[in-house]
């Protein structure tokens, strides 16, 4: 069991980038463009613009080992 | 600087041992309602955003300044300065020091056992847990604080302690920090999905990172550096903080705090002034205060 949990844990930290990139980035970018009135291109929804972007950078990211 | 003779070591550590003993032993009542306080004016501030009409930037700031202050009362409580083992108040001490720093994510147990190793080994580049913040001036401490953490430039300086120290205490502290994380990720998630996602970046995310990286500039990197010199006089500093002492959260004494722990934060400039000769005797990095 606790060999498990850690397995699991260790795999969702290492994916720490991806995760942060679909579950928080994406509805930030989503409410942050519909916040200032800016519309997403090609009409697509500010949410699946969001995560297209979020999921892309938190990709790029867990790839590269650094956000910047 | 001549040497000082066995006789002056001793006769000066004893006044200052003298000295630094009125300052000690009183319940700092001051730092439990700092960090009571602190903790109920930040979680206030969610509804007060989502509800009641304040603005996201005031919540910002604000929260900023809440997690910025929101470290050093669970930096007393790591050091027993609200109450010792064993005391009939220790559960306030272990209170202050759970819930002060949820805001920042930063477990109890961890800054606990991770910061008296930084006492014990304070500008060791191996077993220094903070020494990972060591730079040239104010500006690249600030770059290498952000960095660490967005760029993954840093070594695991706290992890590597925890597996150094070993057995249960690293064991539970680790432990709480998977079920920190696991919490302010979650939260984080749940409110961004939730329509709140500006909100969780406005008052926690950003915030967060703002107040880690003022606290590694002003209680890991200021007092230490330039961050070569060790021993009990010369690993830490007294310095001039260009806003001020309460800008720095009173790390213009940050000496007195290495020398003696046990006495609290708002303590440290009277002791301080009152001891000052006999560090200047010592030969110590006063910064002209």
């Amino acid at each position: 069991m606790t060999q498990a949990l850690t397995t699991a844990l260790t795999t969702l930290f290492a994916y720490g980038p991806v995760l942060f990139g679909i579950c928080f980035l994406a509805p930030v970018i989503a409410q942050g463009m519909t916040a200032l009135g800016v519309a997403p291109p090609f009409g697509l929804s500010p949410i699946v613009f969001g995560l297209i972007i979020g999921t892309g950078l938190g990709t790029a990211a867990k790839l590269r080992g650094r956000w910047i | 600087m001549t040497p000082l003779t066995h006789e002056q070591d001793a006769e000066l550590r004893r006044q200052e041992y003298a000295i630094a003993r009125k300052y000690m032993g009183k319940t700092p009542w001051i730092i439990v309602f700092w960090a009571l306080g602190n903790f109920a004016f930040w979680l206030s501030l969610w509804p007060l955003v989502m509800f009641a009409g304040l603005p996201l930037w005031a919540g910002f700031v604000l929260s900023t300044l809440s997690i910025t202050i929101c470290y050093l009362p669970s930096h007393e409580a790591q050091h027993n300065n609200i109450a010792k083992p064993n005391t009939p108040l220790r559960w306030l001490n272990e209170l202050v020091g759970h819930i002060s720093t949820i805001p920042m994510v930063l477990p109890y147990r961890v800054a606990r056992l991770t910061h008296l190793e930084h006492h014990a080994h304070t500008n060791n580049p191996e077993r220094d847990p903070d020494y990972g913040v060591t730079a040239k001036g104010w500006w690249d401490a600030i770059r290498t604080s952000v960095s660490g953490r967005l760029c993954g430039r840093a070594r695991d300086r706290y992890g590597e302690t925890l597996e150094r120290i070993g057995g249960k205490a690293a064991t539970r502290a680790k432990l709480e920090a998977v079920a920190l994380t696991v919490f302010f990720w979650g939260t984080l998630t749940a409110l961004a999905w939730s329509g709140l996602a500006l909100e969780a970046f406005f008052i926690w995310w950003l915030p967060r990172h703002i107040g880690v990286t003022y606290i590694s500039l002003l209680l890991s990197w200021a007092p230490h550096h330039p961050g070569q010199q060790t021993g009990r006089y010369k690993d830490t500093r007294a310095f001039r903080y260009r806003f001020g002492n309460v800008a720095a959260m009173g790390m213009e004494f940050h000496i007195i705090h290495h020398l003696h722990p046990s006495i609290p934060l708002h303590l440290n400039m009277a002791a301080y002034r009152e001891m000052k000769p006999l560090l200047e005797q010592r030969g110590c990095e006063l910064g002209g205060l």
